[in-house]
């Protein structure tokens, strides 16, 4: 039956949400800033990668020096840009981040121009059948390492210092430092954190929809409405989100026109903030902005 | 004394005026007028986005399909039904308002962060609609050979009249917002943005200013909208994107976020900008993004407050210059 | 807050009398950046003000260079080769020097409106190459003909294009009307039987989907095309369109958009063990090989030129273009350069630059170009052959 490829695919998609979703979802949890510009970030990273990948690199080295630059750019752009924009109102932040948007995305544009570019695949080229169903072996891949990212991520914030450490300043930055952490470094590793993510999804998905300066513009939107949906703040809830808005936006593009495909992921992220303001898995955390 | 200031700002008032209606006289070719018209319907989306956003404190990035909804709404019923342009802006206006108190819904239930989202998502799926909806829309084409503006059979299908319309209604829209602002619905709509809780406390009934500020917003939109349609005589899905809700965005936070003339420059700056750097072609957006963080950064009140900031020491620098010389001769 | 006002009328008043005056500086419009990829060698000479001892024509070209789908540097490039021969050997008949604008509409309507009043009243053009892409062209089309400016389209393949009643627009870019039915014909003629349209939302994937389904209904192959399925430009998952034409398991896939979009969907495509051929338009551009690679093999196209031609005159042309830009020779290049050579000669023949008279003789014209032999129709409309290609080894070749 056509539904239940459609969900397989769903799937797919699904998890490059929640990756993307999580990556947000960390940010925010730390700053209380919804980052606009966290799709982008995911295509910075896969274009800095690329560039390492065409200086001769061999590909696996040059996906974990990609991360790593991309994390870089990310505790970069923290110390030196959003530092300095008052943390104390969000309004400045959040137009920031807006800032931020629209100059990665058109020094993507400046440097490497508007076509999109090849990216080596780093999965085989297989599919597995099941039965009359077929799912690409990237994907199986893909959400493996989603469920992998988002388990060691719940393990580093609750057993880790430094991730108890965050967890408090992002409740109360006044109280956090009183306590003797250090609040802007917290801020600052959740970028780099935050940062790369989104790189890693971005080589994800890079070899089959390809390296282009628009990449991260409708699926950073999506990412962010898999965040909400699964409750901002909660990690696991964006994970479940984005796999939830995968499989809505297959039925939906299945069932009743794919032309609409995209207006069926907006609106249900509309009608889950009017009924379910705090996500649909909140753990009711407190909305900072 | 109140009544040598009264005169002082009337001579202001005057001042303005001229300089903005003799400006045509300046204009070499119709490219230069169609810009200048570009301006003033710009402005009016500025003032709009500022009144939500600057005044109000309700952040969107999804002004741009307020604009879309004016133009399209304006352009159909002009074709579909040949009726003059001023029921067509009444009509535009109209449904406007009305996509601006949907869009108040959920902006009653959520703020700051998870409102921004729901105007993207907004932004979006207006823009979506006009593409696909295409027995509505005509879809991707556009509506082309849009009819120019007649008022009482006077017609302003020359780019210079259009600019006369265009920027007396910016005019006039601007002497509305400055008395709104001033009267209590707007000390009200600057209590939303500065603290919602404690104007509840205050007994300011939020959600009926929000819907206004909401409301008026779309309406000054639907105007701008229509304006543009009748001026460009053609509208495709493509001016209607995230980009120009952004653009928007800029204009109003370069310009001066919450004032009354930053949106004003801000809509002269930014689209005077992208034709004086055309031949940076990509590079132009980079610069507004730029633009933003410096300003965001180092001058939140934008060109506006730092015009003010500006002339303050300027006027301070003269006083301090007179008051020595009254020294000196007193000595 | 007056004070205000009075400061920003300074400031609109020092900006329109600033503006005014950078805009009498003709030499500003024209350098055109290409596309980083591409090294054109845009050449400085035939734009500089020519000293007053001839008649200028002027040329405009409004393309679409940044922005999505903007292949506008091919036709852009082959209308820069044609004036520069053009301007060696004297100018159009010995009496008129060629001076050409270029402009990057971006791919976006309002600039391509705002530009082409750019060059119709600051540069004061009396011809235009352009837009690029079919909602662009017609947009420009009611500028060009209330001004009375010829205007010929390189690229714009949809039908409206010449059914708005303009009669300044000129088509000299094969209309999708003609690649729909060459497509349809090839895959009856090759024995298929069923197929599946997948095209892009805009004007241009429209028209074509609209064309395929017409004129199977016309030869009595109503039931040809089982299912079509609609994207939107710059999407890249098409998992969701695909599955659901799957389930019609159509022998044929008819793709009809760009190759941005069309490249992810072959791969994609494969992942989903759709092994259909695909045969359709719009994609025929060596990026799809880039983009693609093996998935691309195999992939059939329609065109109205062949690259690899045995035609002396079209190779020579190919050669000649290859060698000056760092680009494959496309039809479109063929007809930037086809255009101003249908303008060269149709100035020739009314023996004046004036718009009217020179779209007068261009509705009388009967033109040899590198792209054909054509006449223009009373609306501007044009007839070319068109050719079913194959990609073998990354590049389009020819199927006999």
């Amino acid at each position: 039956m056509v539904i239940i490829q459609q969900i397989l695919n769903g799937l797919t998609m699904g998890s490059v949400y929640a990756l993307l979703g999580v990556g947000v979802t960390v940010v925010y949890k730390s700053l209380g800033l919804m980052n606009v510009a966290h799709g982008d970030m995911m295509m910075i990273g896969a274009f800095i990668t690329l560039l390492i990948i065409d200086l001769g690199v061999p590909l696996w080295l040059a996906i974990i020096l990609g991360i790593f630059c991309a994390g870089m750019l990310g505790l970069a752009m923290e110390r030196f840009i959003y530092r300095k924009v008052n943390y104390g109102i969000m309004l400045n932040l959040m137009i920031a981040t807006i800032g931020m948007q629209i100059v990665l995305r058109n020094a993507a544009l400046v440097l490497w121009g508007v076509e999109p570019k090849a990216f080596p695949d780093m999965f085989s080229k297989g599919v597995i059948h099941m039965g009359p169903y077929v799912v690409a072996v990237r994907s199986v891949w893909i959400i493996i390492l989603a469920l992998c990212l988002v388990l060691l991520l719940q393990l580093f914030y609750k057993k880790t210092r430094i991730g108890k450490e965050m967890t408090v300043a992002a409740a109360n930055s006044t109280v956090a430092s009183m306590l003797g952490i250090n609040v802007n470094l917290t801020r600052f590793i959740t970028f780099g954190i935050g940062s790369s993510f989104a790189a890693l999804t971005g080589i994800l998905i890079a070899p089959v929809y390809f390296v282009s300066q628009n990449m991260g513009a409708v699926v950073g939107v999506k990412a962010l409405a898999a965040a909400v949906i699964g409750g901002f703040g909660n990690i696991t809830g964006a994970f479940y989100g984005g796999i939830i808005l995968g499989i809505v936006e297959a039925l939906g593009g299945g069932l009743i026109s794919s032309a609409y495909k995209d207006i069926i992921s907006f609106a249900v992220m509309i009608l889950v903030l009017y009924f379910k303001p705090y996500g649909l898995f909140a753990k009711h955390v407190d909305q900072k902005f | 004394m109140i009544k040598s200031k009264k005169k002082f700002n009337l001579v202001r008032l005057v001042g303005v005026l001229i300089i903005i209606y003799t400006i045509p006289f300046f204009f070499p070719n119709a490219y230069i007028a169609q810009i200048a018209n570009l301006i003033g319907i710009y402005m009016l989306m500025a003032m709009s986005l500022n009144l939500l956003t600057g005044f109000t404190g309700q952040l969107s990035l999804g002004h741009a399909a307020f604009f879309g909804v004016g133009a399209y709404t304006s352009a159909i019923v002009s074709k579909s039904f040949g009726l003059p342009f001023l029921i067509c802006l009444l009509i535009a206006v109209t449904v406007t308002t009305i996509t601006g108190l949907l869009l108040a819904i959920p902006a009653l239930k959520v703020r700051g962060t998870y409102l921004v989202l729901v105007t993207i998502a907004y932004g979006e799926i207006v823009r979506l609609l006009m593409i696909n909806w295409v027995s509505l829309t005509n879809g991707p084409n556009g509506i082309y050979s849009i009819s120019p503006v007649s008022i009482f059979g006077y017609k302003f299908n020359d780019l210079t009249k259009s600019y006369y319309l265009v920027i007396t209604v910016a005019f006039l829209i601007y002497l509305y917002i400055k008395l709104l602002m001033e009267s209590r619905a707007g000390r009200a709509f600057l209590s939303i943005r500065d603290d919602a809780s404690a104007a509840e406390l205050c007994g300011v009934d939020i959600t009926m200013y929000k819907i206004k500020a909401f409301a008026i917003s779309a309406a000054i939109s639907g105007v701008a909208g229509s304006l543009y349609a009748h001026m460009y005589r053609y509208i495709s899905p493509s001016s209607f994107s995230a980009t120009q809700s952004q653009l928007f965005l800029c204009m109003i936070l370069i310009g001066g976020m919450g004032t009354l003339p930053g949106p004003v420059i801000g809509a002269v700056v930014l689209t005077i900008l992208p034709e004086m750097l055309r031949f940076m072609q990509n590079g132009r957006m980079l610069v507004y993004g730029i633009l933003i963080l410096l300003v965001v950064i180092r001058s939140p009140g934008g060109i506006a407050k730092y015009l003010s900031v500006l002339i303050g020491k300027i006027k301070k620098y003269v006083h301090k210059i007179r008051h020595q010389r009254n020294e000196v001769s007193s000595s | 807050m007056k004070k205000f006002k009075h400061v920003v009328s300074i400031i609109v008043l020092g900006a329109m009398i600033s503006l005014s005056a950078c805009s009498n500086n003709p030499s500003t419009n024209d350098t055109v950046a290409a596309k980083p990829s591409q090294a054109s060698a845009v050449s400085a000479e035939s734009s500089k003000n020519e000293p007053d001892s001839q008649e200028v024509f002027k040329i405009g070209i409004l393309t679409a260079l940044t922005g999505q789908n903007s292949n506008g540097a091919y036709p852009l490039s082959g209308a820069e080769l044609a004036i520069n021969e053009i301007n060696e050997t004297g100018g159009i008949a010995g009496k008129w020097k060629i001076e050409y604008y270029a402009e990057d509409d971006e791919n976006v309507v309002a600039n391509s409106i705002a530009l082409s009043q750019k060059l119709i009243a600051q540069e004061g053009i009396h011809a235009l190459i352009g837009a690029y892409n079919s909602a662009n062209s017609i947009a420009v089309g009611e500028l060009t003909q209330e001004n009375e400016i010829p205007q010929m389209c390189p690229a714009s393949t949809a039908a409206s294009v010449v059914e708005q009643g303009y009669e300044y627009i000129f088509r000299i870019a094969a209309p999708d009307k003609i690649y729909a039915e060459s497509i349809v014909d090839y895959l009856i003629e090759q024995g298929y039987e069923s197929a599946a349209i997948i095209y892009d939302s805009s004007e241009f994937g429209l028209s074509g989907s609209t064309f395929l389904l017409k004129y199977a209904k016309e030869i009595g192959h109503e039931d040809f095309f089982v299912t079509t399925e609609v994207y939107t430009t710059g999407d890249r998952d098409f998992s969701t369109q695909l599955t659901n034409m799957k389930g019609y398991h159509p022998e044929v896939i008819v793709p009809w958009g760009w190759y941005e979009e069309v490249a992810p969907m072959l791969q994609q495509m494969k992942q989903l063990d759709i092994d259909s051929l695909v045969c359709g338009y719009g994609f025929e551009n060596d990026g799809l090989s880039r983009l693609a690679g093996e998935y691309a093999e195999g992939v059939m196209a329609a065109t109205s030129f062949v690259r690899l031609t045995s035609d002396p005159r079209a190779a020579a042309f190919v050669e000649k273009f290859e060698q000056n830009y760092n680009l494959l020779a496309t039809k479109e290049a063929v007809n930037g350069y086809d255009a101003v050579y249908a303008f060269a000669k149709a100035v020739e023949a009314a023996d004046s630059i004036d718009g009217k008279a020179v779209a007068e003789q261009l509705h009388k014209l009967h033109f040899s170009g590198i792209g054909g032999e054509f006449e223009f129709e009373s609306n501007g409309e044009i007839q070319k052959r068109a050719f079913m290609t194959i990609v073998e080894g990354g590049l389009f070749v020819l199927i006999d």
